[in-house]
């Protein structure tokens, strides 16, 4: 008895010291130096990977919008300077020097693609400055570059695996057939690897492998191909729209059987492209548009707004989270945000971001990992009446 | 089925190229536009996509004179290499106006012909693909009797064969010259309305892979030969189907641009003879 | 001496700068290559393969790696030997994309997932000091033998045999040493981004250095020179355009093609140049 009345008044007292922390430190720490908080934003405006470059900046903007309207961070707003790379990977190794060096930024969103992230990350970990990509899915591009680079987005390979585990449980797999695009990096890891894997790992028999090209638009053969082969389930890997029509080709073939597709599916285009024809298809995602949560509507909503009723990608919501842990890191570290304590401020931020962990987002509780990628629990997804829901 | 349209692009190509001795990059493009002015109409107006393919052969056929009157008719004709650098330009811009107006995501068509599935022996047909192959065999024969048989497709022959002596014939060939880029860009915009009903989706980039597709089909067909294109797509199109079930997907590529290499060694007139001049 | 943001964009504008070089001497021989970016990628990925796998200092890679990419050069050259303007164009076209989708296949230097690991070699100095090495030898090949050789093939091949020049072996070498020059652009390039892949080497990266040689004048070296500059610094120049940027890019190009569809950079205004120097001093 007498204990726990001890430890009841220890708890309050914890919780009141930290009330009382938590109270003194915004007001120790009011007001961070200079005009803005600057952001550096690597994104492509123009270009084939123009759609995940849009997105990733909206949501970007958005959080910034949301952040400024309450006050902005530490009394001053904070500022995104954005610059295009083109869709040329190349580029972004030019624009993290600006950004870096002219702008004086205290970290860098971006960049988006896989091949950007490559060559800008051993760029920033030597100016040391934190990149946070909020979409580059290919597995181990960030932890070849501690201690600088985070990739806010679940590499494919761990998105898969829950997914793929209940995928085949669930339709009593036995045997599937894998198509991937071979000219994609995401996707090759995917289908050559991620899949391979996990059927071994669940005892499912491959029957067949197919390769597809990026630019593609026939898929008859591929499809008469497998079906020969007979195949409980088909896991494809390919971008949205290309593999919403390979599905497209095996309902017109009546090859009627349970398909997973590989997280580059996981969006509104997939559904748009395929039509009522990729119903009941399942992927997986960190972050989806039709999440009931009502922080994710919200945005969802906002971002619908702001994107002629567009739904978001999951760069959108990345990048929107990604910002608000910025946000949070800079009140938390102690970034002083004065110039010459700049590459101090990099450095707590550098800090910040590896100790990220279970940050309420609107993808979820994301955790980053020892090699600076953003783990949060996946959403087992399936397509039902054109939406994306969790597959039960 | 898709040979078809391929031959459409690549028509436009051949005659561009046999009359005015030029390869036109902005063709891509052209397609591209096609596409999106086709899926414009269906979407704001749901009309029948016949109309919507109609309209967008005028629009594309506008952008081609467009293009003509920018682009390739204010540059000095002894410059060979001025005017494919500037139709390189028309491209980058093309390309970019078509991400602006119509955004960077992909859309598709909304479904317009009902899908009615027909079994021919072991193939399967859907009522999409018999509509795009016998609009473009249509377009396709449409194009060759006009070639043939009216008084301006002679004159386009005629250009082809040596403008100097054609202009000296009486005939107007800057006016031959725009007559050519209209119907070559309308076939391209008919093409992309039709490329886009099948795959279902229309984007801003869809033109950069089609330029590549063209020029091996110009080649396999022999370079300024109408009714080359013509088979040259229907082949490439029938090759790459079939390719998936004996060759890896992967390596498909090289083996078309092998093909290339071999015909332009061994067979510079492609397959089936060149009928225009060659450089 | 630069800030780091200038510095990169001078580095890339010194890489394309060779690069055009690399299309400028088959071209001067009148010969038109599209496979430029095919023999960059060889030179790129051969000479990662060198530095990374083998260990080999950069510099002697990068000499290897710009030998192996001139003997493709000269085999690309025997085709040419018979075959001239348009088909060479699309000759060349297949070439590279078969260079392209050889890499994307060759799981040694990793396939579609790329190459990446590459020290960072190369900076300022070594690029530019390649440029001036560039600059002093076409400077002499326009006043040598074979430079007037090469311009009198592209004028009038015939007459050209005629007057006795051996044309077989000019269209080789002009080939095998441009492709030498795009082997060294490569080796210069994968040391610098650290990671390649080959969709990078594409088509669309052939037709960009041959609109800068177009752009800038086919004349006389010093057009892809002053091209090459021009079109990497616009676009960066024109940042605040934001997204128009691109269409000023294809504008500049339109209107420089219909204004001066010779190029920026002709004999004439050389000659003129250097006369009004003259009289000044």
């Amino acid at each position: 008895m007498k204990a726990q009345r001890f430890y009841r008044f220890v708890a309050v007292a914890c919780i009141a010291l930290l009330i009382a922390f938590a109270s003194a430190i915004p007001a120790a720490e009011a007001g961070l130096k200079g005009k803005s908080v600057k952001v550096g934003v690597i994104v492509p405006l123009a270009g084939p990977a123009i759609s995940w470059g849009q997105h990733s900046l909206l949501g970007a903007e958005i959080a910034r919008d949301e952040i400024n309207a309450a006050g902005g961070i530490g009394g001053i707003p904070l500022e995104l300077i954005v610059e295009d790379t083109a869709s040329k990977s190349d580029q972004a190794i030019s624009l993290a020097r600006k950004l870096a060096e002219q702008d004086k930024v205290l970290i860098i969103l971006g960049p988006i693609l896989s091949s950007a992230c490559e060559m800008v990350f051993p760029v920033t970990n030597r100016m040391k400055i934190v990149a946070v990509s909020p979409t580059s899915a290919k597995p181990g591009v960030s932890a070849k570059n501690r201690p600088w680079a985070y990739r806010n987005n679940l590499t494919s390979d761990k998105t898969l695996g829950p997914a793929l585990e209940k995928w085949v449980k669930d339709n009593n797999i036995k045997k599937a057939g894998i198509i991937y695009d071979s000219s994609d990096a995401v996707s090759t890891g995917e289908g050559a690897k991620v899949y391979p894997a996990f059927f071994k790992k669940f005892g499912v028999e491959i029957v067949d492998s197919l390769t597809v090209q990026k630019k593609d638009i026939d898929f008859s053969a591929h499809i008469t191909r497998i079906k020969a082969k007979n195949p409980d389930g088909v896991a494809l890997a390919a971008q949205a729209e290309q593999a919403a029509n390979i599905v497209r080709e095996m309902r017109r073939q009546g090859l009627n059987i349970p398909v997973i597709t590989g997280v580059e599916c996981a969006n509104p285009l997939f559904i748009r492209t395929g039509k009522g024809d990729v119903e009941g298809v399942w992927t997986a995602s960190a972050s989806w548009a039709g999440n009931p949560d009502p922080k994710v509507k919200k945005f969802v909503t906002k971002f619908m707004k702001r994107k002629d009723g567009e739904k978001p990608n999951s760069g959108g919501f990345k990048s929107y989270d990604s910002i608000y842990i910025i946000k949070e890191i800079i009140e938390k570290y102690g970034v002083t945000n004065d110039p010459k304590d700049l590459s101090k401020d990099r450095d707590r931020l550098r800090n910040g971001w590896k100790n990220v962990k279970n940050f309420p987002g609107v993808s979820g509780l994301t955790t980053i990992n020892e090699v600076g990628d953003g783990v949060s629990m996946p959403a087992i997804l399936c397509v039902k009446s054109g939406q994306w829901v969790a597959a039960k | 089925m898709l040979g078809a349209t391929y031959s459409l692009v690549a028509i436009g190509y051949t005659l561009i190229f046999g009359i005015l001795n030029l390869l036109h990059f902005g063709h891509g493009e052209v397609f591209m536009i096609g596409a999106f002015i086709g899926l414009q109409m269906v979407l704001l107006t749901n009309c029948h996509i016949v109309i919507a393919i109609l309209g967008s052969m005028v629009g594309a056929a506008l952008l081609g004179l467009i293009i003509e009157r920018v682009s390739f008719r204010p540059i000095k004709k002894e410059y060979h290499l001025a005017p494919l650098i500037s139709t390189i330009g028309v491209s980058i811009i093309l390309q970019e106006i078509g991400t602006r107006i119509f955004g960077g995501d992909i859309v598709g068509f909304p479904k317009t012909i009902r899908l009615v599935i027909y079994k021919i022996g072991p193939v399967q047909v859907t009522s999409v693909h018999l509509f795009i192959l016998a609009f473009a065999l249509m377009l396709m024969i449409t194009i060759h009797l006009f070639i043939h048989r009216t008084k301006v497709g002679i004159a386009m022959r005629v250009t082809a064969e040596n403008a100097t002596n054609a202009s000296l014939m009486g005939i107007n060939t800057n006016r031959i010259v725009s007559m050519t880029f209209m119907i070559s860009s309308a076939l391209a915009g008919a093409a992309g309305v039709l490329v886009g009903l099948v795959y279902n989706a229309v984007s801003p980039f869809m033109g950069t892979e089609m330029i590549l597709k063209g020029f091996t089909i110009m080649l396999l067909g022999g370079l300024g030969n109408v009714m080359g294109a013509m088979i040259g797509g229907i082949i490439l199109g029938l090759m790459e189907v079939f390719s998936v079930a004996y060759l890896a997907s992967s390596y498909k590529d090289a083996f078309a641009f092998g093909i290339m290499i071999m015909i332009l060694i061994f067979r510079p007139t492609g397959l089936f003879g060149t009928r225009l001049h060659e450089e | 001496m630069f800030s780091s943001y200038i510095e990169s964009i001078l580095i890339f504008n010194g890489i394309h700068i060779i690069m055009a070089l690399s299309l400028y001497l088959p071209f001067s021989a009148g010969q038109i290559s599209l496979a430029q970016a095919g023999f960059m990628a060889i030179g790129a990925y051969a000479s990662s393969v060198m530095t990374l796998f083998w260990g080999f200092p950069f510099y002697i890679a990068l000499f290897l790696s710009g030998l192996l990419s001139a003997m493709t050069g000269v085999l690309v050259g025997f085709p040419a030997i018979r075959i001239k303007g348009i088909y060479l164009l699309l000759l060349t076209l297949a070439f590279g994309e078969m260079v392209r989708v050889f890499f994307l296949n060759f799981e040694f230097t990793g396939g579609a997932s790329g190459m990446g690991g590459m020290d960072l070699q190369t900076n300022f100095v070594n690029v530019y000091t390649i440029v001036a090495i560039l600059i002093i030898f076409f400077y002499r090949l326009s006043k040598s033998r074979m430079g007037r050789a090469f311009e009198s093939m592209r004028e009038d091949e015939l007459a050209a045999e005629v007057m006795g020049i051996n044309i077989v072996k000019a269209k080789l070498l002009a080939f095998g040493v441009g492709a030498f020059i795009a082997g060294l652009g490569g080796g210069l390039y994968a040391h610098y981004v650290m990671y390649i892949d080959s969709p990078k080497f594409g088509f669309l990266l052939a037709v960009e250095f041959f609109v800068f040689v177009v752009f800038g004048g086919m004349e006389i070296f010093w057009g892809p020179i002053i091209g090459t500059t021009l079109l990497t610094l616009i676009p960066e120049v024109v940042r605040f355009l934001k997204e128009w940027r691109m269409i000023f890019y294809g504008l500049v190009i339109v209107v420089l093609m219909i204004v001066r569809p010779q190029g920026l950079i002709d004999k004439k205004l050389v000659d003129d140049i250097t006369r009004y120097a003259k009289k000044l001093f």
